[in-house]
């Protein structure tokens, strides 16, 4: 046999023919797995769990597909347990621009039938993604498939598009839920002694009976615990007495919890928050509940609200003066009158005209009554304001691009709104708007020396 | 070359002209109903030459012993052949008039009645409409890139007495005659009979209305006549415009 050597630039083409021989021939092959990788379209999550009486959704969901033009599915199920609620169409094939879409439900029959297709002379979308999302009720317990058939997928040409399906399976559990409905107290204001009887409402919303425990608290203190049983959908109202013997004076939040019962997923409606009562003080008794700046960082020259609620904690009408500080220099005395267990919040304006920058406590002061023993709370301070140059919004000594960015952001926003920030309000006049971007820009790249 | 035409051609019209006579025949059988689909070249009208398209959909059902027939019908035509008839994206703006006629109420479906051996009569409205394409180029490529459509409906006649008849066997000939305009005639493209449903939405005539019906619609979205992109026989609910009512339309009528 003739033995053949290669040596140098000879077995350098050789291996490049080579390379090149296997580029041809299995190029074109590469190329067409790329595109031919099988399409798939299937139920997303594969498993569901849910309970009676609960809403849950699915996606339909399409992969490695390519050039999709139209597509539809039908999807079925046990109709004694599920009941579709409603089909949307997903993003995948508006990617690309307008779609049409339909859909048919038969709740009697247990499926849906649903289509949708591009429109107009244009390609169709590569890639993968969600086809559309179906919501559907659980009727009762057990298990079902999620049968995703008769799928079919269109090419832009109008060729069938090769791909698999798979199915989704559920399992439906039995319902445990129960839930606090609502509080209400009577009476909400008392002196020290009296009792508040206080109403809970209690729903078994599951598809058991259940007994469970209800524990009604004052703050975070327990004032009693009971136990009730529930049939299925059954509600009840338990009244839980709080006697406020050697409860101090003040308010207090009353909130409800029902024990988690076994099996129970929903627990977020186990506990009500609801309601504050006030036990009062015998006698002459005024406070400051609180003191809140409009916002905490001020321009210099620009005016501040700050808000101070006073309330009368005695078991007489009083007409008291409540003077508002920024460190020890008082800003404005205002004059209330508040019947017993009343409040009030009082307006107060700081103007900041030659306040010199810098940070500032401020505090409000409810004078005493005559006969008024217990001070402690008659004065409230509330942390600090900084007072900087105008358009600083950030409080960083500069108005920069920072500054701007935040009253951009904040941009045409109120109080309520979800992008309003007040320091960006820098006007005070309760709305971000050209003239607070004006004033930052004014005083743009001016800093504190 | 051309007689080897004639010559298959007559073959297909002789085999197409024995099915219906075999058809017929069938007629005197006890069938649910019969259904009739046909369509058309418009080549005259009046004096002059035209081209256009006329589509005829009909029903004579008897369910559960109530028997009621109904018709659908419809023609567009122009004098500009190739603009109605184009297979091209227009590179050019451009301004053309064409005719619709549609049948909107149905006295009378029959075979072999009027000396034709399919008749339809009723109630016809027909419209001139002009229709301007302002076309919106790519300056570097000069590839069509948009395309504004306006169209302005003028009445020629309104509830007008019309009778579309065709002749089968030999002719293969129709004529559309409706009272205040000239008489429309052509050659029939396909005359179908069936004692099954045709079913309007059954695009692709695969005897069930799916996805496969709403795709070839929904790539003509938007088309009106004139553009190389309309297809009269898509048009479902006759409105001049492939749109978002003849897509309702086979979506409604999918799994059904």
């Amino acid at each position: 046999m003739k033995e053949i050597t290669l040596k140098g630039n000879s077995l350098i083409r050789f291996c490049s023919v080579l390379l090149l021989l296997f580029a041809l021939i299995f190029g074109p092959i590469f190329t067409h797995f790329v595109h031919a990788a099988t399409a798939t379209v299937s139920v997303f999550p594969s498993t569901v769990t849910s309970s009676v009486g609960q809403n849950f959704s699915i996606d339909v969901k399409i992969a490695n597909v390519f050039d999709l033009y139209g597509w539809e599915f039908k999807l079925s199920w046990n109709p004694i347990l599920l009941d579709a609620v409603n089909v949307t169409e997903g993003p995948f094939l508006k990617q690309g621009g307008d779609t049409i879409f339909f859909n048919k439900i038969n709740n009697t029959e247990g499926y849906l039938l649903v289509d949708c297709t591009r429109l107009g002379e244009v390609p169709g979308v590569s890639g993968s993604g969600t086809l559309a999302t179906v919501k559907l009720y659980v009727e009762g317990t057990g298990e079902s498939i999620l049968d995703l058939y008769d799928t079919i997928l269109v090419s832009s040409d109008e060729q069938s598009i090769p791909h698999q399906s798979t199915d989704g399976y559920g399992y439906f559990a039995p319902l445990h839920d129960v839930a606090v409905i609502s509080i209400v107290a009577s009476p909400i204001t008392v002196l020290p002694g009296q009792a508040i009887h206080i109403n809970v409402t209690v729903q078994n919303q599951g598809s058991y009976a259940e007994s469970f425990d209800i524990t009604a608290y004052y703050d975070t203190k327990i004032i009693e615990t009971q136990s009730v049983s529930l049939g299925i959908g059954a509600s009840t109202i338990l009244t839980f007495t709080w006697n406020t013997t050697g409860i101090n004076k003040g308010d207090y939040t009353l909130s409800a919890e029902a024990s988690v019962v076994s099996g129970e997923t929903d627990t977020t409606d186990n506990i009500k928050v609801d309601g504050i009562v006030t036990v009062l003080s015998f006698g002459h008794d005024v406070a400051v509940k609180g003191v809140t700046p409009y916002k905490t960082i001020v321009g210099q020259g620009y005016p501040l609200t700050i808000y101070v609620a006073a309330k009368n904690y005695g078991i007489f009408t009083e007409t008291f003066n409540v003077t508002a500080y920024v460190n020890s220099t008082i800003i404005q005395t205002k004059n209330v009158t508040l019947t017993s267990g009343n409040s009030t919040t009082i307006k107060f304006t700081w103007n900041t005209t030659s306040v010199a920058k810098g940070n500032y406590t401020i505090s409000a002061y409810a004078w005493s009554v005559p006969g008024e023993t217990d001070i402690d709370d008659n004065t409230h301070i509330d942390g600090t304001v900084a007072i900087t140059i105008p358009g600083d919004v950030n409080a960083d000594g500069i108005v920069d691009i920072e500054d701007i960015v935040i009253c951009a952001v904040a941009f045409g926003s109120k109080p309520g709104s979800p992008k309003w920030n007040p320091i960006a309000d820098l006007n005070g006049d309760g709305v971000i708007d050209i003239e607070d971007i004006v004033i930052a820009a004014i005083h743009f790249e001016e800093r504190d020396c | 070359m051309r007689k080897a035409i004639a010559m298959i051609l007559l073959a297909m019209l002789g085999i197409a002209s024995f099915s219906f006579v075999t058809t017929l025949a069938g007629a005197g059988t006890q069938f649910e109903g019969t259904w009739v689909r046909m369509g058309g070249i418009i080549t005259q009208w009046g004096s002059k030459p035209v081209f256009g398209w006329i589509g005829a959909h009909a029903g004579m059902v008897n369910k559960s012993g109530t028997y009621h027939e109904w018709a659908r019908a419809h023609a567009i035509w122009s004098g500009d052949r190739p603009r109605l008839n184009c297979t091209k994206p227009p590179l050019e703006n451009f301004t053309f008039t064409l005719y619709a006629a549609k049948l909107i109420n149905t006295t009378e479906v029959a075979f072999n009645y009027s000396g034709y051996h399919f008749y339809i009569s009723g109630l016809w409205n027909v419209v001139k409409i002009t229709t301007t394409i302002t076309v919106f180029l790519n300056e570097t490529t000069g590839q069509l890139i948009g395309i504004d459509i306006h169209r302005e409906f003028e009445p020629i006649v309104t509830e007008a007495q019309g009778e579309l008849g065709v002749l089968l066997n030999p002719l293969y000939r129709f004529e559309l005659s409706i009272e205040g305009i000239d008489l429309l005639s052509g050659f029939v493209r396909f005359f179908d009979i069936r004692h099954v449903e045709i079913k309007i939405c059954d695009i692709n005539d695969d005897g069930k209305v799916d996805l496969w019906d709403l795709v070839k619609v929904a790539k003509r979205y938007r088309a009106v006549p004139g553009l190389w992109t309309y297809v009269h026989e898509f048009d479902l609910n006759f409105n001049n415009e492939i749109d978002i009512g003849d897509l309702t339309s086979i979506a409604a009528n999918i799994g059904v």
